[in-house]
């Protein structure tokens, strides 16, 4: 069978990623099994990004923003739309050609085209995390979010991770030619219409007009509330995912339009509390295991002697300002 | 010997206004880091570019020159024991400027006696001692924002990727970044991909420029020009003045090439700002106009590359745009739904300031304050800023302010055409459309007395808004744009010459948010808003190049307005006058002895504890010199007072020289401070009231002159 033309279809996209960036050493992972805003959101981004360890991950995200839903009528919105997301850590020299290699797997001649880097500061108040980079245009059009970490869940990020998100359904429709999401060649014959517009419609209907505030704020809370409770439990993989449902609960509610503006800034706060504690609880734990995705030993002892050192000084600074209080 | 030195630092894509304040910084560097080398050095010129900054010094001397230093050491009876022996302390000294005990010899000072060395320092060679400055000088450059990488301590505004040194032929070993200098550079992104050998300094430009990189920005700026202005010129019109663009797409490509778009006539009857906002803010892309300033349905866009594939490039851009502009008409087909007069109820939804009420009631505020304003400074204005107060903030209320970042800043702008389209009087659409203006240092103020009105009003009630919400400016922090709205507020009353008192103002503006809350610590927020607005006018007025002391004379000033006694600093286009009427009279020789008598006049005052009478008794007034006083004085006042209602500031400092010799006659002939209280207190009142004449304008006891510290 031959490779599918990445210009034919956005399953081929996705193929000619996973295949560039696999051989890049990139574990290629899968979406994350529940309702994300970003591929960020996935543990293997905002977690993994932590600390560190060394990771290269690449996978899809189908990524949820309820606000952006059109009833499937929209040519360019709409509530679900598919990331591809890859973390490279730490980031290497030549990560700006590596990203501009992956477009070539693609089928994109940057000599043919106007691809630019333009200046993005991105930030999510939700996740406590943030980051320098570029937005990167094709032609005038974002296509992908560049971005090196700097913060995540609040935490200094010792090692700085590149993370670089492509939207696919617009590169797919600049490769296609198309000026309508709806008539986006998913495969061969298959359009993202024929996928998604009945879909889109329904979750624009239940987003909008159906999702049952006053048990979304109760469910916020019982997320909220279950978050903090698993963390302390130092079960950090449940209590992240309580972390991710919270924030969608948020998402939903502000698409129904049920948090002032006022209120805004306190909910994203709450949520960005129990991100911080989700990333404090990963940090320890890493250290607790002893690193174990660092192969280098001397590097691994290094780091941990680090991490001890740090908890050693916060200890005693705990002990000075005790003794100050009394 | 001299040889040329060329450093570039090569980075990832640094945003676009990073790159001239960074390269200020490595020139400077440069130049400061040579000089305290004392390495002699020729020209130095800066070139940058998204990927690259770089310096090129020619005819830097190849070593230090040599020098001898005198050093002080220790004294003398520290410096050697009872026996005559080196202490401690000298043998240190000795070691720290690298020279034998037996060279120190005994000095004499006015504070005893000391031991000195000469110590001789042989120059460095150039290339010892320039990777270390090169190395600093990188690592310490500024941006407004830095970012960290790999897993370094180093910051920098994106991650550095390669240095480039080469003193002459030869590479200087500088480290830093986690990097050894070279003399490897690269070429454009993709028109030159892999490295590019410099061989030397001078061929560093040419060398780029065959990799198709333009690093001189200078030249790079006049291609960028050059190419949009011969593209507009084959659209049959010319590119629209935008000298900020031109800036931002000179340093947004190493390698430029214009090109010509177009999108469909209909769009042109969107209001020329937001399409012209809609091609700039995120396409970067320049408009074009006819000969005659009306828009063409097309755009000038500048591309990181060469001819190749331009077709797509084009059609891509053009794609973007239409996207772009349909958002545009349709924000603005939804907001012209409803009058700006229907929405006025609408704006009560809408928090203003924090604790602050609502727009509804800014809005009312400003209808109050525009007329108060307009009865004080333009009286035939009044009914249009009243009106456009009310309308003026409804623009706030509509899709194209509200949901589209890139439209915000047509505030105002819209809401004047709102008002057009809605058969509003064209005084108020103009003021409506004015009333942010000016938005910075460098914009324009408003045209129409109704706009300058209603901007006064809203930048003053802004200001005086804050302060009630102890929302104050302290040292660099002013997250409510306090400052800015205060200079733009000040700015109108000097450069359009309004007489306004700044006290009655912030009485009057405050007014409503005290009654509104009558816990308010009103004295204190009133004094601090004093402060505030005497700091704004001095800010003003050193800014138009007035001196500090005489600043301090005129805003200390104590002058009448609207028949209240009010600091000099009230009316800030009063006082901006009299500061320059000093400033000029500066030069004249009888200034300085006049000040010094003013001087002597002030501080005998000061130093009065009674309450002086509040009339002057003539029939207490014996001597001759008194009496002469008194009718000089007499003559001064009436020979002034037309000057004084004229404002002929120049004419009145020298009329009232005239003073200066029977003041001084006075205080030769007459002792001010007797026993007899009735004729002391008298005298004292005779000096309190040639005090007061001078004071109407200036304050001169804060005039520093020759001979005497402030």
């Amino acid at each position: 069978m031959s490779t599918p033309n990445p210009k034919d279809s956005l399953q081929a996209m996705i193929l000619a990623l996973e295949h560039y960036w696999a051989e890049r050493g990139c574990v290629i992972q899968q979406p994350y099994p529940s309702e994300v805003g970003a591929g960020t959101f996935n543990p293997a981004t905002f977690l993994r990004a932590l600390g560190p360890e060394p990771w290269r991950v690449a996978y899809v995200e189908p990524s949820r923003r309820p606000k952006d839903g059109r009833y499937g009528e929209n040519p360019n919105r709409f509530q679900q739309f598919f990331q591809y997301q890859v973390l490279l850590k730490p980031a290497p020299g030549d990560v700006v050609d590596a990203y501009f290699g992956s477009l070539r797997a693609l089928g994109i001649e940057p000599l043919e085209r106007d691809l630019r880097l333009l200046e993005d500061d991105w930030e999510s108040p939700t996740l406590g995390a943030a980051g320098l980079g570029w937005q990167v245009l094709m032609d005038g059009t974002e296509i992908s979010q560049f971005t090196y970490f700097q913060q995540c869940g609040g935490l200094e990020l010792p090692i700085v991770s590149a993370e670089l998100t492509y939207g696919l359904d617009r590169i797919g429709m600049m490769l296609q030619g198309t000026g309508r999401v709806q008539d986006l060649q998913w495969a061969p014959g298959v359009t993202w219409g024929d996928l998604w517009v009945r879909n889109e419609w329904e979750w624009s209907h239940y987003n909008f007009e159906q999702a049952p505030v006053a048990e979304l704020f109760d469910m916020f809370k019982i997320w909220e509330a279950e978050a903090g409770r698993l963390l302390d439990l130092k079960l950090v993989s449940p209590g992240y995912d309580a972390v991710i449902k919270c924030s969608h609960m948020f998402n939903l509610l502000d698409a129904r339009g049920a948090i002032s503006v006022s209120e805004r800034v306190g909910y994203i706060g709450r949520v960005r509390q129990i991100a911080r504690k989700a990333a404090l609880a990963y940090h320890h734990l890493r250290a607790e295991l002893g690193y174990p995705l660092i192969k280098d030993e001397p590097e691994r002892e290094r780091w941990l002697a680090h991490y001890a050192d740090a908890q050693a000084r916060l200890k005693s600074q705990a002990a000075k300002k005790q003794g100050a209080a009394k | 010997m001299s040889r040329d030195l060329l450093f570039e630092i090569g980075v990832e894509e640094l945003p676009s206004t990073y790159i001239e304040p960074a390269l200020e910084q490595l020139g400077r560097g440069v130049r400061a880091g040579l000089a305290d080398l004392r390495l002699g050095f020729g020209e130095v010129v800066t070139h940058g570019t998204p990927r690259r900054l770089a310096v090129i010094v020619s005819g830097v001397e190849d070593r230090q020159g040599d020098f001898e230093e005198e050093a002080m050491g220790p004294a003398a009876k520290v410096a050697f024991d009872a026996e005559g022996k080196p202490s401690k302390a000298l043998v240190g000294f000795c070691a720290g400027k690298g020279v034998d005990v037996s060279a120190v010899r005994r000095v004499e000072t006015p504070k005893g006696q000391y031991v000195a060395v000469t110590v001789k320092h042989v120059g460095r060679a150039a290339a010892e001692v320039l990777p270390a400055l090169l190395a600093g000088i990188a690592t310490k450059l500024q941006f407004p924002k830095a970012m960290r990488w790999d897993d370094g301590d180093y910051r920098f505004g994106r991650p550095v990727r390669w240095l480039l040194a080469l003193l002459g032929g030869d590479v200087l070993p500088v480290q830093a970044f986690g990097l050894a200098a070279g003399r490897t550079t690269f070429g454009h992104r993709f028109l030159h991909p892999g490295t590019l050998e410099i061989a030397s300094p001078a061929g560093y430009l040419a060398a780029l420029e065959a990799a198709h990189v333009i690093a001189d920005h200078r030249v790079r700026r006049a291609a960028v020009l050059e190419q949009i202005t011969k593209v507009a010129a084959g659209m049959g019109g010319r590119v629209v003045a935008d000298d900020e663009l031109v800036d931002i797409n000179t340093f947004l490509v190493e390698w430029p090439t214009a090109f010509a778009g177009a999108f469909e006539p209909h769009y042109l009857d969107l209001p020329r700002e937001v399409i012209v906002t809609a091609l700039r803010e995120h396409q970067r892309f320049h408009a074009a106009e006819q000969a005659d300033g009306t828009l063409l349905p097309g755009f000038v866009a500048v591309r990181n590359g060469d001819a190749r594939g331009l077709e797509i490039v084009r059609r891509g851009n053009e794609g973007v745009l239409v996207a772009r502009l349909e958002d545009a008409k349709f924000y603005w087909d939804t907001d012209r739904r409803h009058t700006p007069a229907e929405q006025v109820e609408k704006l009560s939804g809408v928090v203003w300031m924090e604790g602050l009420g609502s727009l509804r009631e800014k809005a009312a505020r400003l209808e109050s304050l525009g007329g108060w304003l307009a009865e004080r400074l333009a009286p035939g204005a009044k009914a249009s800023v009243a009106r456009a107060a009310l309308l003026c903030k409804t623009d706030l209320l509509g899709e194209m302010i509200g949901s589209g970042k890139e439209y915000a800043s047509l505030e105002g702008i819209m809401g004047g055409y709102y008002a057009g389209r809605a058969g509003e009087p064209r005084d108020v659409c103009a003021a409506i459309a004015e009333h942010y203006r000016p938005r910075g240092a460098g914009d324009a103020l408003p045209a129409s007395d109704a706009g300058s009105l209603l901007s006064l009003a809203d930048k003053l009630d802004h200001v005086a808004g804050a302060f009630v919400a102890g929302k104050i400016p302290s040292g660099s922090e002013d997250p409510y744009g306090v400052r800015r709205a205060a200079n733009g507020a000040v700015r109108i009353v000097l450069e359009q010459r309004r007489a306004l008192d700044l006290r009655a103002v912030a009485m009057e503006m405050t007014r409503a948010f005290f009654a509104a809350n009558p816990e308010l610590a009103q004295a204190e927020i009133m004094r601090k808003l004093g402060e505030f607005w005497r700091g704004r006018v001095d800010t003003a007025l050193d800014e138009r190049g007035v001196a500090y002391d005489t600043r301090e004379a005129a805003l200390e000033a104590r002058i009448e307005l609207d028949g209240a006694a009010r600091p000099g600093w009230c009316d800030a286009a009063d006082a901006l006058a009299r500061a320059q009427a000093l400033g000029a009279f500066r030069g004249d020789p009888r200034f300085a002895p006049l000040v010094v008598l003013y001087k002597r006049v002030a501080n005998i005052l000061k130093a009065a504890p009674e309450p002086l009478p509040a009339v002057l008794d003539r029939a207490k007034l014996g001597e001759p010199a008194e009496q002469a006083l008194v009718s000089a004085l007499e003559k001064a006042r009436a020979a002034t007072a037309p000057l004084w209602e004229r404002k002929a500031y120049a004419e009145i400092l020298p009329a009232l020289l005239e003073l200066e010799a029977v003041i001084h006659g006075f205080f030769d002939h007459v002792m001010v401070n007797v026993d007899d209280a009735p004729v002391r207190l008298n005298r004292l009142r005779l000096l309190a009231d040639v005090r007061g004449l001078f004071l109407r304008g200036w304050d001169l006891s804060k005039v520093v002159v020759e001979g005497e510290k402030a």
